[in-house]
């Protein structure tokens, strides 16, 4: 018998305690919280509203083009502004992009700045120009003019390409491709280092 | 014809080779490099100044160079010895620098001219065809 006692006095405290932790811990959830601090529910972005409100800008832009005979040049960048009044220039911003030189050879295109001109159908980009071709050559100059609508690429400042074997730099280089082909121009003081391939 | 050392020593054409010119053309067309303007070729102690020089690549596609064509009045030099022409072609296949345009080789004290010149670059010797004519540098 004083066993089933045990057990019921048992029983009669857990009937008692367990509620009041229920409370306690359902309470707890209120008041210790800390007062929600309405300023920081909504984080505002820190941008420059009336320059939002004057350019028209575009986030993420993608700009396709076909060159000479049927080759395709695709340019995307972070993020492209015009001035209201001259919509056709474009200033964008990291610009990644990919040209077509022949069924299957292409070109990375990789820089800071461009400056593109739809009705000029010309890009010039600016700052770290970085192009790679599929056949393992890397361009690096400072600024590049390209063509959009026709294969046709200058580089009116010093120009370094590296490739398997080869390291050439040089003033200016131009890339004319009249059907299809592409002719490389390096002009001043060109200077070319090549190592034979074993 | 007369037969010259050129080096004397055997050319090895895999070292790497400097060039530097005014211009540069490569054309994908015809798989050449055309060098312009004071085009100066530096491979080893061989040492090439040419007005201009034509890189002919080989047609199988793999990217090495097949002849080279130097124009426009050519000093090669190597070593000690010297040879200048009109012009000069190189087939790197065979190894045989061929000169031709009143060729002068100028060894140390000895001059020789005629028509053309071909080394061997390989075995590092050669022969100078057409109106030969010798200076031999005495020892005074």
């Amino acid at each position: 018998m004083a066993r089933d006692n045990l057990y019921s006095k048992a029983v009669v405290w857990v009937k008692i305690t367990l509620p009041l932790v229920a409370i306690g811990l359902l309470s707890s959830l209120f008041l210790l919280s800390g007062a929600p601090d309405p300023d920081a529910a909504l984080p505002y972005a820190e941008v420059n509203i009336d320059q939002i409100a004057r350019e028209q800008r575009v986030t993420e832009p993608r700009f396709a083009g076909v060159l000479g005979d049927g080759q395709e040049i695709i340019l995307t960048a972070n993020a492209v502004s015009a001035e209201a009044s001259r919509t056709e220039r474009i200033q964008a911003q990291s610009i990644n992009g990919r040209m077509d030189l022949s069924r299957t050879d292409f070109l990375t295109i990789q820089a800071d700045f461009g400056d593109i001109d739809m009705a000029a159908q010309m890009a010039t980009l600016t700052e770290d120009v970085v192009l790679q071709s599929s056949m393992g050559y890397r361009v690096e100059s400072e600024t590049m003019v390209m063509a959009l609508d026709v294969i046709n690429m200058r580089s009116p400042t010093p120009i370094h390409v590296t490739g398997p074997g080869l390291d050439v730099t040089a003033d200016t280089m131009e890339i004319t491709g009249p059907d299809g082909e592409a002719i490389l121009r390096f002009n001043g003081s060109v200077r070319v280092l090549y190592e034979p391939q074993s | 014809q007369v037969d010259i050392g050129f080096g004397g020593v055997a050319f090895d054409d895999r070292q790497p080779v400097e060039v530097t010119a005014d211009g540069l053309t490569l054309d994908q067309t015809t798989g050449e490099a055309i060098f312009t303007g004071n085009v100066i070729v530096v491979q080893g102690d061989l040492r090439m100044a040419a007005g201009a020089v034509r890189i002919v690549y080989g047609t199988q596609g793999n990217q090495d160079v097949s002849e080279v064509i130097a124009t426009g009045g050519v000093l090669v030099t190597r070593g000690a010895d010297a040879a200048e022409g009109g012009s000069a072609r190189y087939d790197v296949a065979s190894a045989l620098l061929t000169l031709s345009g009143n060729v002068l080789v100028t060894q140390g004290p000895t001059a020789i001219s005629g028509d053309s010149m071909v080394v061997n670059m390989r075995a590092g010797n050669g022969s100078v065809d057409g109106r030969v004519r010798t200076v031999l540098g005495g020892t005074d």
